[in-house]
């Protein structure tokens, strides 16, 4: 009787068409790929991307106020920052703020001791798309600080 | 660097210069048709081999080295480099010396080229480190590096044409990760993945190679911590970028920063 089953099962290709049900099941799911260039995943609340420099919302001022925590901070000293007085003013002004991207292991130690409130001036931002040709691009001067890393988009 | 023959020369044509030359990189020569109608005589800057011979011989003293060539005489600097290298362009030398501009036939066959060459990148199955976990994510369904062609890790280097460096790179890896950079057939590329790679990382120590564009020559850097397979595949996309606009039968030259020194933080710049 065992024979006959066995006989029965390898004519038929019952293992066979088995798989191939399964292989059958998926394929009318979409597809498991994302498709990166033309769709982007949402990032997690708390992900930390390039470091960025934010203004006041409305106005657009400055709201770092030069006090160098986030460059004690950072434990690979990545951060080099500086501003002048002006005077009759209280707040300092930002003259340069140099973040060397090469190195960084994106800690989030900076953004985390970034006293400005309410706007953090320092945050993590959502910016992952980080290829450069060359070092000398990954040194991120105070332009880039403020409006993010520049993204090549790629249609194709 | 290049020596700079100068204003003095012009109505001199002394041709001294010109017999103590070890290469005849003073033109126009004696016996070149040019002579009779040059005002004066220029150096080619790309032929001078830098070794003075000729400003001692100057009756006039003309020639100056590029760095102590006076202020009043700076525009005779372009102005050797220009005369100098239209003369030669127009001979067959220029024809060897692949001076000649594109045209139709070498662009059409570049486009092919590079197209083949983009779509089929075969990177190397090499990770180093928690970089290498992102690119088997990148490689894997989800992300699937295959929409790029990039999906054929291969496990020779002799078959690969591009090196994922994903890692830390310690000193005594440098020289293996070299031989086996060495040992990737032409032409290749190098995408550096991740702040180790890229300059060290948190790692500036004795033993950790500080950026891999120490030992090998580096297309794309992508930068994070690690970075995400998105980011790789952005790089890969960036390399892409970059292969498209290759000369492959002008064999234009690739520029690739050497990384001997790391770029530093301007601080006392205010």
């Amino acid at each position: 009787m065992q024979t006959i089953i066995k006989f029965l099962k390898t004519i038929f290709l019952v293992d066979l068409l088995k798989g191939m049900w399964l292989t059958l099941k998926y394929t009318p799911q979409p597809a498991f790929t994302f498709q990166y260039p033309a769709e982007r995943r949402p990032t997690a609340p708390r992900f930390r991307g390039v470091l960025r420099l934010q203004t006041e919302p409305g106005t657009g001022a400055q709201t770092c106020i030069v006090c160098d925590q986030c460059a004690k901070a950072c434990p690979d000293d990545l951060i080099a920052l500086g501003g002048h007085r002006e005077p009759g003013q209280k707040i300092k002004v930002l003259d340069y703020f140099d973040f060397n991207l090469s190195r960084c292991s994106f800690c989030g130690l900076c953004a985390e001791v970034c006293p400005t409130k309410p706007i953090k001036a320092l945050i993590m931002s959502e910016d992952y798309e980080l290829g450069s040709y060359s070092r000398e691009t990954q040194i991120l001067r105070v332009d880039e600080m403020y409006d993010g890393v520049p993204i090549e988009h790629y249609t194709h | 660097m290049a020596y700079i023959i100068c204003e003095p020369c012009i109505g001199t044509k002394d041709t001294a210069c010109v017999d103590v030359c070890p290469v005849d990189c003073i033109h126009p020569r004696k016996d070149e048709p040019a002579f009779a109608t040059a005002e004066m005589l220029y150096i080619h800057p790309d032929e001078c081999i830098d070794c003075g011979a000729c400003v001692p011989a100057c009756p006039v003293e003309a020639i100056f080295s590029l760095d102590e060539t006076p202020q009043k005489w700076a525009s005779f600097i372009s102005k050797n480099a220009s005369t100098t290298q239209r003369e030669t362009s127009t001979g067959l030398m220029g024809l060897i010396d692949h001076k000649f501009e594109d045209n139709f036939i070498t662009t059409s066959i570049d486009r092919v080229l590079n197209w083949a060459r983009e779509s089929s990148i075969w990177p190397m199955g090499f990770g180093l480190a928690c970089c290498a976990i992102e690119m088997m994510a990148a490689s894997a369904s989800r992300f699937d590096i295959a929409r790029f062609g990039a999906e054929v890790f291969r496990a020779s280097p002799r078959q690969s044409d591009l090196m994922i460096v994903a890692g830390t790179v310690t000193k005594k890896m440098a020289p293996v990760l070299r031989r086996l950079y060495d040992q990737m057939p032409e032409p290749k590329w190098v995408i550096s993945m991740g702040s180790c790679s890229n300059a060290g990382g948190p790692f500036p120590t004795y033993s950790v190679l500080q950026g891999v564009d120490k030992v090998v020559p580096v297309d794309v850097y992508v930068s994070g911590c690690p970075p995400r397979p998105e980011a790789l595949l952005y790089g890969l996309m960036r390399l892409q970028d970059k292969i498209r606009k290759e000369g492959t039968v002008l064999r234009k030259e690739r520029v690739i920063m050497s990384g001997d020194t790391e770029p530093t933080l301007i601080g006392e710049r205010a």
